[in-house]
């Protein structure tokens, strides 16, 4: 075969450096010869750059040899990663293999941290191959003159596509592949993922029109890596507590190990839990000062990259970090995982497993720290699944008008475009794939007018059309703004930390620093901080000496347990209900399990358990479907409404992972809701619509719509809105549109979005199948029981009523002022 | 829409759902912190806001008027929510078409201008405290009594919190009467909320909704 010549120079130079091609590496190189798209499905550290950089250059090798002239110069190829942090690692392999090719090609990164003066030395004269992410690629769309940058670009490598297809970001990658395609029709399209449950829908998002039968190749490492999981026990399972989230009293458990490890890293879910785990480790093992580190995503760029080199270089014994330090570069000093609380998902687990034990062969170990005690038994849900690799899937965005609003403007304030031709473009996205022509002709309009509700404003009529028919920007303020809110990353305000001497720490909600007054103290990134002055959107810190200080609560999600993580949960109890102990966290857990079937149930997987209870509190309802937060959010205001529209009554919800709690302050007339079918399915869209507050949620999600759009300007940098500003003028956008253009696409999304991503209808409805074809077993109780402990003490609460307010204020006492 | 009767000094007040009070003998409407041109301002600082929402609030105080068949408007304070903006010009036309109707205004902190720019749109501007009869009245709660006079303010924006069994709880704007001193509701509907203090004996009447409440 004529590719034969090309990979035998591969494996030459792999040769002489001591290597041999995995064959998934062959395999790669060889389709990528053939001109194939594809995708190359293996883990970080497995060698997958090389299957895609090496057969980059193998094929200009043959093109030179093909042509008696030398090719032109130009940018060849690009390899998009979603990670900054990532593209130093690439750029070194790269340029390794470009040199030890005998080529004399430039591997150049190109990403916000780039200098301008690099950036337009770089538009001048390309480098050969340019790593950069999907926000840095839209922002060269948005120059005059892109197409000539690209004109010789012949192959793309978008590495991580698993991380960016799950999100916006995926989108907008999709919209730069369609661009790229559209400038050459002959491009390559290449991605890299790691295992997830959809691989196939993962590859036709990728290639969108390029998905044609025989044009593409999946190639996959053989995934053998061994991953041994380990629970934490607490000595007596009897005193360990019900509820909590922190697992600070499991400490004395984790330091042992840090101290026989060369180096740990230990894996929180939030970043106050992370500072809160640094500070009480450095209590109890003063020792470890100076060693230890901490890392999530509050802390400045500096201090993290400097904790990402010692870990690198093996000058850390630990590291306390979020999922922060779930993507990166392989730390090869790391032995031991640490992770604190439920990871909530085995695609995460196993990923942060898999950031130790990268020597060929070796296992990796990851520890589990369960925060209360009924959470031990996910210990053995995780061990499970892991074993047989149930993984999660990424479900792509469709439709994101937001993103395509912000495209469409980058390509008019560059060199504008001709519908005609960038309409069939969009159509060939996996995203956009159905889109209509009548809301392709919404956007138009939006873009140019500003649509039916604000087309009185002239901010809004972004884009012009010339006689010819193009679309395009030349007001400069508008492209000047446009290019500062590229992206689709829409962050909280941040307040940046600083010594008063000057030193950036990192950054803070707005929302915590506004509850402090100068001379507080507060603990971030593992120091104590006085809090000394604030000006614009800075806050002057020095360091205290006090030992206690508040921490930073960051406004987060909470993330909910996936649907495989729930399946296995429902099988973990019904191992316990078969007696089959052989699981040692279950072994660990029946005297819990003992008492809650004691007292209550402990449902097997054809039951489904309610449990009834009155306290001076109130009366207690609770339903545990075990599906996660984000299915109880929904299903728990479906079954309020529907009782409350047999009695007038107003409920308190809360949720955990395993089930969720409808307290009110009158009985809650269960027998007959349940013989009026409350779990029921008939008329489930209509009653969804009718209990959870969709219109708040909505307005939430159109915050972020509103942003990506370019609805909301955040400012120019270092003169940001206040996040109060922010929030306000985007209810007042989401009322203006709810009022005035209901029809408008940008609302109707941010719906959809909650309904498919924060209630997940789909699941909603699978669970309500489940739970009608089990047995409902009621369980009237005298008190709480280890199951529904955990989620009666929870204060974060949602609200439902259907009785008239003003009866409900009539109830209700003047609450005392602290 | 209930407005709720309630007697103070003798005199007839009637406490409106939408965050003004009517007082009866002097056929006179009150209304604190307007804030208008709020959502303006949003813009004026380089936030795009579209304005159809200042809009409202001149909409609900005609109803007022006519709903009361209103002599004088007394504002206390906060009337604009910052420098001259479209609002201005709107409050300005909208007073224009009540020659009949008094309107005072009593300064507060937003509004920072010179007396004059007010006078010129038809306002009779009064610096606090402004006494009348048995009350007195200022935008800022004066900090002392006055001389056995019953002071009503505005500028905190007054509101309380609830609860009650079964984890009940929620917050709601309200009208506050001490000793002493009476507190306004914010009547613009884009503002933020100033959690009171409640003492023994002091009456509190929340909104809710359509309706005015007193809580026990």
């Amino acid at each position: 075969m004529a590719n034969e010549k090309y990979i035998k120079k591969g494996k030459a130079w792999f040769k002489e450096k001591g290597w041999k091609a995995f064959p998934f590496q062959l395999q790669a190189w060889e389709a990528m010869l053939d001109g194939q798209h594809g995708l190359v499905n293996a883990p970080t550290g497995s060698g997958k750059t090389y299957s895609l950089f090496v057969p980059i250059l193998l094929d200009y090798l043959r093109e030179v040899d093909q042509n008696k002239k030398k090719p032109k110069k130009g940018l060849k190829a690009i390899w998009i990663t979603p990670l900054r942090a990532l593209a130093k690692e690439i750029q070194i392999a790269g340029q390794r293999a470009v040199d030890g090719m005998g080529l004399d090609w430039k591997v150049e990164i190109r990403t916000g941290d780039t200098s301008s003066s690099v950036k337009s030395r770089q538009f001048r004269s390309p480098p050969e191959v340019l790593i950069t992410t999907p926000e840095s690629l839209h922002v060269l769309l948005a120059r005059k003159k892109y197409p000539d940058f690209f004109s010789q670009t012949k192959t793309i490598v978008v590495d991580e596509w698993h991380e960016l297809m799950g999100s916006k970001r995926g989108v907008q990658m999709e919209l730069g592949l369609s661009r790229l395609k559209g400038l050459n029709p002959d491009l390559k399209v290449w991605g890299i993922s790691a295992t997830i449950g959809n691989m196939d829908q993962a590859i036709e998002a990728l290639l969108g029109s390029s998905f044609e039968a025989g044009k593409f190749e999946i190639i996959s490492s053989a995934d053998n890596k061994k991953i041994e999981v380990e629970t934490i026990f607490p000595d007596e399972i009897e005193t360990y507590p019900w509820s909590g989230h922190l697992g600070i009293a499991l400490l004395d458990k984790v330091v042992p190990l840090i101290k026989k490890s060369q180096s740990t890293l230990i894996f929180t879910n939030t970043r106050a839990q992370c500072e809160i785990w640094y500070q009480k480790l450095l209590e109890v093992e003063p020792d470890l000062a100076g060693i230890m580190a901490m890392h999530h995503s509050s802390i400045s760029r500096d201090l993290r990259d400097w904790v990402e080199e010692a870990l690198h270089d093996g000058r850390l014994k630990a590291v306390v970090c979020t999922s922060s330090l779930d993507l990166g570069v392989d730390f090869r000093p790391v032995e031991t995982i640490v992770q604190i609380g439920s990871p909530k998902g085995v695609a995460r687990f196993m990923q942060r497993a898999g950031r130790s034990g990268h020597q060929p062969g070796a296992v990796s170990k990851i520890h589990f720290v369960p925060t209360h005690s009924l959470e031990i038994i996910e210990g053995a849900a995780l061990r499970t699944s892991v074993e047989r690799r149930t993984i999660e899937s990424r479900i792509p965005f469709l439709l994101s008008f937001d993103v395509l609003i912000q495209y469409l403007v980058t390509l008019a304030i560059s060199e504008g475009f001709y519908p005609d031709e960038i309409y069939p473009e969009i159509k060939g996205t996996f995203a956009y794939q159905h889109i209509t022509d009548e809301e392709w002709i919404w956007l138009l309009d939006f873009v140019t007018t500003g649509g039916n509700a604000l087309y009185a404003y002239d901010e809004y009529k972004k884009v012009e059309v010339d006689e010819g028919g193009k679309f395009i920007v030349t007001d400069k303020g508008i492209a000047r703004r446009h290019r500062l809110s590229m992206g689709t990353i829409v962050s909280d305000v941040a307040i940046t930390v600083k010594f008063v001497r000057g030193g950036r720490i990192g950054t803070i909600e707005e929302y915590f620093i506004s509850q402090l007054s100068p001379g507080d103290t507060f603990w971030f990134a593992g120091r104590a901080l006085e809090l000394v002055r604030v000006r614009e959107m800075t806050a002057q810190v020095r360091k205290s000496k006090k030992k206690t200080g508040k921490v930073p609560a960051w406004l987060g999600g909470r993330l909910s347990f996936t649907s495989e993580l729930s399946d296995m949960l429902r099988e973990k109890m019904q191992v316990y209900v078969d007696q089959d102990y052989s699981d040692p966290e279950i072994n660990t857990l029946r005297p819990l399990l003992d008492l809650q079937h004691y007292e209550s149930l402990v449902p097997s997987k054809n039951e489904f358990l309610i449990e009834y209870f009155q306290d001076r509190e109130g009366y207690h309802l609770l339903m545990y479907p075990f599906e996660g937060r984000y299915v109880h959010e929904g299903i728990s205001a479906l079954i309020a409404w529907r009782i409350s529209q047999i009695k007038a009554l107003s409920f308190s919800i809360a949720m955990n992972d395993y089930g969720f709690e409808l307290l009110a302050d009158k009985e809650i007339p269960i027998n007959e809701a349940l013989d009026e079918g409350v779990l029921s399915l008939d008329n489930l869209s209509k009653d969804i619509q009718a209990s959870v507050n969709s219109v708040e949620m909505a307005k939430r999600r159109f915050r972020d719509i509103a942003s990506i759009s370019g609805l909301i300007f955040r400012g120019f940098p270092g003169k940001e809105m206040k996040s109060k500003h922010l929030q306000s003028s985007s209810q007042l956008f989401f009322q203006v549109f709810s009022d005035y253009e209901p029809n408008n696409l940008l609302l109707r999304q941010a719906y959809d979005e909650v309904m498919n991503f924060q209630l997940e209808e789909g699941r909603l409805r699978k669970a309500l199948e489940r739970i009608n074809e089990q047995e409902i077993r009621l369980s009237m109780t005298e008190r709480p029981t280890p199951f529904s402990f955990p989620i009666i003490t929870d204060r974060l609460r949602e609200r439902l009523s259907s009785e008239k307010l003003q009866d409900r204020i009539r109830r209700m006492k003047l609450k005392l002022q602290r | 829409m209930n407005s709720l009767q309630f007697s103070l000094n003798r005199q007839t007040f009637h406490l409106h759902p939408h965050r003004a009070i009517y007082w009866e003998e002097k056929k006179t409407l009150l209304v604190a912190d307007l804030h208008l041109g709020k959502a303006r301002h949003f813009r004026r600082a380089g936030l795009a806001v579209p304005i159809a929402v200042s809009e409202k609030n001149i909409e609900i105080l005609q109803s007022l008027i006519s709903e009361f068949q209103t002599e004088r408007l007394l504002i206390l304070g906060d009337l604009f929510h910052s420098s001259r903006n479209h609002a201005w010009d709107q409050f300005k036309d909208w007073l224009a078409g009540h020659p009949k109707m008094k309107a005072v205004l009593i300064p507060g902190n937003h509004d920072f201008h010179q007396k004059e720019a007010y006078e010129t749109m038809g306002l009779i501007v009064e610096e606090e405290p402004y006494v009348e009869g048995e009350f007195v009245f200022s935008h800022i709660p004066i900090k002392e009594p006055m001389e056995e006079k019953y002071n009503l303010a505005g500028h905190i924006h007054p509101a309380v919190r609830l609860s009650g069994d079964g984890r009940q709880s929620m917050s709601l704007p309200c009208f506050y009467f001490g000793e002493w001193q009476g507190l306004l509701p914010a009547f613009g509907k884009f503002t933020g909320n100033g959690y009171i203090e409640v003492c023994q004996g002091d009456r509190v009447f929340v909104i809710a909704e359509d309706e005015v409440l007193e809580i026990e």
